[in-house]
């Protein structure tokens, strides 16, 4: 079912199993409890790569609001001023100049999210090149919905489960999501994907839209040479990521039911070698 | 030997080695097709019907049978899955027909079709809305209108083809083939639609560029010319 339209912190803070509360369980069900339930929680402030991951998708997908959500630092903005140059008795001219320009700049920000002009100029390259992507472009010129949130009821457990695509058709056949990496060739990207559980995205986000068909990634390298590559999640690894999905579903409800939150195995377990180890 | 073992080893039918045998059952189809008898995907078209009169054979059915209840589907045959379930009940390896007991409703319905074997031993195959949803089969708008009847179908179909898969000779029933079709819709999948917009889109693009380098090329041996009219001595 199609929410009304929310922010992304809005379904955020949507009590429900999304994609990545099911990356915790996969963990362990301990992971996902200190994470999503410990009462003494503290909510991690999100890493450098995951703002990047954020602006990227704002300026490729809804660029009007970027100006509103992002200030960009200014090339040749004096150095902010350490709180010892702010207290100093006789600040210099100098340091009465920094402190007068990031008071106004911080005005300006006010609640927006800052951003270097270096990421910014990275933001911009990136951009170009997925819409000079030929199937990127295509793709992201199709009517279409985007940053749409989704709710729906696991039959199996009856955890009620949400998902918002980066973007999807009208009609809904398919399901399309941006992804930043630093490798976006066959091989990278099925490391990614492995990596960061991709197919169970696939898997579960296709459950949110009845008349959906297909999951397709644009992968989009961080880094020069900033290469694009569209790729589209193959029968199997949707299948696989939709056993993975259940899987992991059975556990959450499982847990919640008897409310034992298990980490790793408590008792002396046999190490062996790992599989890709040939010694 | 099993019963599968026999199958691959009968012999292959006779019209295809006899061409006498050949132009006989070609004559019976072209027959068979201008009647008005015969269900209208098999009318006018004696190619089809005379698939369906060496599936009969191989099958040991009554052409008309076979006329009546086989399905050319974007060039798949199949079988009715009430047709497989008939020749499963009188031919396979169980004592009594195939019966079903449903749970659930909705989402959560789910039909198991029974059967006992010869041997005695009882089998079962459970067929529910989670795996037609998995499957994608619910594109499929009869898991909608009539979801009982399709997982009766299923599961039975399933069933058979895995306990007595020579009965169907190892062809789908055309439920089956349906559901996959509906999967494909017309003009490929959204993917395949997307890959032929962006074909089109580069074929447009070396075009253009071929037909730039071709100006360019011109326009290079219009200055050449010019350049060498310009350089000859007009008193030599």
């Amino acid at each position: 079912m199609a929410l009304k339209r929310i922010t992304n912190a809005e379904y955020h803070a949507l009590d429900y199993v999304s994609k990545s509360h099911l990356d915790k369980v996969n963990l362990s069900p301990f992971h996902y409890w200190d994470h999503y339930i410990n009462p003494d929680r503290v909510v991690p402030e999100p890493t450098k790569q995951m703002l990047l991951g954020t602006a990227m998708h704002t300026m490729i997908l809804e660029p009007d609001l970027f100006e509103k959500e992002y200030l960009v630092e200014s090339a040749n903005a004096p150095k902010r001023p350490t709180a010892v140059q702010r207290n100093a008795k006789k600040p210099s001219n100098q340091t009465l100049d920094a402190i007068a320009y990031w008071e106004e700049f911080d005005k300006k920000a006010n609640g927006k999210t800052l951003i270097s002009i270096e990421d910014y100029q990275r933001l911009t390259i990136m951009r170009t090149r997925v819409l000079g992507h030929p199937a990127a472009s295509t793709i992201l010129k199709m009517s279409g919905v985007k940053e749409q949130s989704y709710v729906w009821k696991d039959s199996q457990t009856g955890e009620i489960c949400k998902s918002r695509p980066d973007f999807h058709t009208d009609d809904g056949t398919l399901i399309v999501d941006l992804k930043t990496t630093s490798d976006a060739s066959e091989l990278g990207f099925q490391k990614s994907v492995h990596n960061f559980r991709y197919h169970v995205q696939a898997g579960f986000y296709l459950r949110s839209i009845e008349e959906a068909q297909q999951f397709v990634f644009i992968a989009v390298e961080s880094k020069p040479p900033y290469l694009v590559a569209v790729y589209n999640a193959s029968t199997d690894m949707i299948n696989a990521g939709n056993r993975v999905a259940d899987k992991n579903l059975a556990t959450l409800a499982q847990c919640r039911k008897t409310g034992k939150w298990t980490g790793y195995s408590e008792e002396i377990t046999t190490l062996d070698l790992p599989r890709f180890n040939n010694d | 030997m099993t019963k599968e073992n026999e199958i691959t080893k009968a012999e292959s039918p006779s019209f295809l080695t006899d061409s006498k045998s050949f132009e006989h059952t070609w004559r019976v189809a072209t027959a068979f097709a201008k009647s008005k008898m015969i269900p209208k995907h098999f009318q006018n078209k004696p190619e089809d019907c005379m698939v369906a009169l060496m599936m009969a054979q191989q099958l040991e059915v009554n052409p008309i049978l076979a006329l009546q209840n086989l399905q050319v589907i974007h060039g798949n045959v199949g079988f009715n899955s009430s047709f497989a379930i008939a020749l499963a009940n009188e031919r396979g390896n169980f004592v009594e027909p195939i019966t079903w007991t449903s749970k659930g409703e909705g989402d959560n319905l789910a039909v198991t079709a029974h059967a006992i074997l010869k041997t005695g031993k009882e089998i079962s195959i459970t067929v529910g809305m989670d795996t037609a949803r998995k499957e994608n089969w619910t594109t499929n708008n009869k898991y909608k209108t009539m979801p009982e009847q399709m997982l009766r179908y299923r599961s039975a179909t399933w069933l058979i083809r895995t306990h007595c898969p020579e009965v169907l000779l190892g062809m789908q029933s055309s439920e089956e083939i349906q559901d996959v079709q509906v999967n494909v819709p017309v003009g490929g999948s959204p993917v395949d639609k997307i890959n032929q917009k962006v074909k089109q889109k580069i074929n447009i693009t070396e075009e253009a560029n071929k037909l730039n380098d071709t100006n360019t090329k011109l326009e290079n041996v219009i200055s050449d010319s010019i350049e060498e009219l310009d350089n000859d001595d007009p008193f030599n």
